[in-house]
């Protein structure tokens, strides 16, 4: 009987953490990484047989992953050559994903575990998905770090769906600067003229949004087929 | 009574009453004459230069800098000496005078977060106490006392850890000074253990005196919190007026006179004083009560509609 609970359990923790895998997969392949397709679409079997120890508990220690920029991500992050800078570097790099596997809610030790494993192997931005909520002290640890990594932290529950899937959220393109800069020039604005979206909103965190991106929303309209309007991440 | 008041009120057409508004200069062109001392900056620059220094001396001031995480992860994981005899009723003196020299400079929200920290860790939230916590599952439980919430529970090992880090943090939210070095810090002390273990033991033996004693307690931080409270509202006041630290620096004030195009008059009161009313002029204007129906009413028709109104 007690075996039979315990199973019962494992296997429920197993195939919600399966969707909480895919949905980052498919953040990180949204934001422009490159992942295989095999990578992303993960069959719950073949997600069992590699992540989880001998009596079907998920093993969380296993589950980590980085990605390299795409070609086209590489070139939307590239800030435009001036007559100072001819040769501009790219902000886009590595991306360093990794569950946590601790069970209770996350302290200072552990999250300076993980911003020091980012910086040491020279990953430019990093994603900790946790069961438990962060300490205040640790959410402190991000933002002291901000400047030489940019570390995102998920709660699994909050991954359990991908809500770009959903029917009523439209589609939400991050503009590249030159982009922005197009479109401020378009319409004579400045950046504080346009609509906002809040950088903890929901798809600001699933975009990965920095303060002062504009991201370009399209929804279908029943009188114009199409309607995009552009917000600015503050 | 009536005869001065009258002759005062009521001066003859000769004697036009003195106006209150200045005479205007010869030659207007002089009037006004321009500051003409050399100044080292320009206005704008001289304010935003004292706009900036009142900032800096409000940072200083007002918000604490934070607490450095360093300090929440070496108290996340006190005691530093453990032992057979170390227990949080009897800490190491080390440890307790370091704990509390950290604290003094703890916000109460930070003491707040020094217990999560100490708690991720599966410590006991008093800092002192080298027990890990308490690991209940469950939302509720029933204690003799009654129904307790479990998380609050399983912040601490035990009740009585949880009452010396409650005991730390009253200290905290309700903060008396001490001097030290100069400068003025939060008393903290730890709870007496001592008064608890007797008064559990015997209760009505060593009750009054202990309660004597701890009333001569709060009476002086109470005496000491009051005359610091004055202080610290008076700096309080000064930094909100911008005038704290900058005696020297007072403000520069130009009087610039309103120029005047032509030769002042005063109000013409003959038609009032051919009326009677002068004795109910003041600079010119009769002074009314808002209804306006002592000039306006009586021509109006109004008064000749209300009563017929009436009488229907």
């Amino acid at each position: 009987m007690e075996e039979e609970t315990n199973s019962s359990i494992f296997a429920r923790e197993t195939s919600r953490l399966w969707r909480a895998w895919r949905t980052v997969h498919e953040m990180v392949q949204d934001r422009g990484y490159e992942l295989a397709e095999d990578e992303v679409k993960i069959s719950l079997q073949r997600f069992r047989d590699e992540y989880t120890n001998e009596d079907g508990s998920p093993n969380r220690a296993k589950m980590q992953f980085s990605a390299r920029p795409s070609e086209a991500m590489i070139k939307k992050y590239t800030p435009p050559a001036t007559a100072s800078n001819p040769n501009p570097t790219t902000e886009a790099g590595t991306i360093w994903v990794e569950f946590c596997p601790e069970q209770s809610s996350i302290g200072i030790g552990v999250m300076k575990k993980f911003v020091g494993h980012c910086s040491a192997n020279n990953f430019k931005a990093g994603i900790l998905v946790t069961a438990m909520p962060l300490s205040s002290q640790a959410r402190k640890v991000i933002t002291v770090t901000q400047q030489y990594t940019q570390i995102e932290c998920f709660l699994e529950e909050d991954l359990l769906v991908n809500i770009t899937h959903h029917d009523l959220v439209p589609k939400h393109i991050v503009l590249s600067r030159e982009e922005k800069i197009a479109l401020l020039k378009r319409y004579r604005l400045k950046e504080t003229q346009l609509p906002r979206i809040l950088q903890k909103d929901p798809i600001a965190r699933y975009l990965g949004l920095k303060r002062g991106q504009v991201v370009k929303i399209i929804r279908t309209s029943e009188t114009a087929g199409r309607y995009a309007s552009y917000r600015l991440c503050v | 009574m009536s005869g001065p008041s009258v002759s005062a009120q009521a001066p003859t057409g000769s004697q036009t009453p003195k106006g209150i508004l200045k005479k205007p200069k010869s030659t207007p062109g002089t009037s006004a004459p321009p500051p003409s001392e050399p100044t080292p900056l320009p206005l704008e620059q001289q304010i935003a230069i004292q706009q900036a220094k009142l900032l800096l001396q409000q940072r200083g001031e007002d918000i604490k800098p934070p607490v450095s995480l360093d300090f929440f992860e070496r108290l996340s994981q006190f005691p530093v000496t453990r032992g057979a005899s170390i227990s949080a009723a009897n800490p190491s003196t080390k440890d307790a005078r370091e704990f509390i020299e950290a604290v003094q400079g703890f916000l109460p929200r930070e003491y707040q977060d020094l217990i999560e920290e100490r708690n991720c860790l599966g410590n006991c939230g008093y800092t002192l106490c080298p027990r890990p916590r308490r690991k209940y599952t469950g939302e509720f439980k029933i204690l003799s006392s009654g129904i307790a919430k479990v998380a609050d529970l399983n912040m601490w090992c035990s009740d009585d850890c949880a009452r010396r880090a409650l005991f730390i943090k009253v200290q905290l939210d309700n903060p008396s000074y001490i001097k030290r070095d100069g400068q003025l810090v939060v008393r903290i002390e730890l709870d007496d253990e001592s008064k608890h273990s007797t008064r559990r033991q015997a209760p009505k033996n060593g009750g009054a005196k202990t309660d004597e004693s701890e009333l001569a307690k709060s009476m002086e931080r109470l005496e000491i919190d009051k005359k610091t409270q004055t202080t610290r509202d008076k700096t309080a006041l000064a930094v909100e007026r911008g005038d704290a630290r900058r005696p020297a620096q007072q403000v520069e004030v130009t009087i610039r006179e309103k120029s005047t195009t032509a030769p002042v008059k005063g109000p013409d009161q003959s038609q009032a004083v051919q009326d009677g009313e002068a004795h109910l002029m003041l600079e010119g204007h009769k002074t009314t009560f808002g209804t306006g129906k002592d000039d306006a009413g009586s021509d109006s028709d109004d008064d000749e509609y209300l009563p017929s109104a009436i009488r229907l």
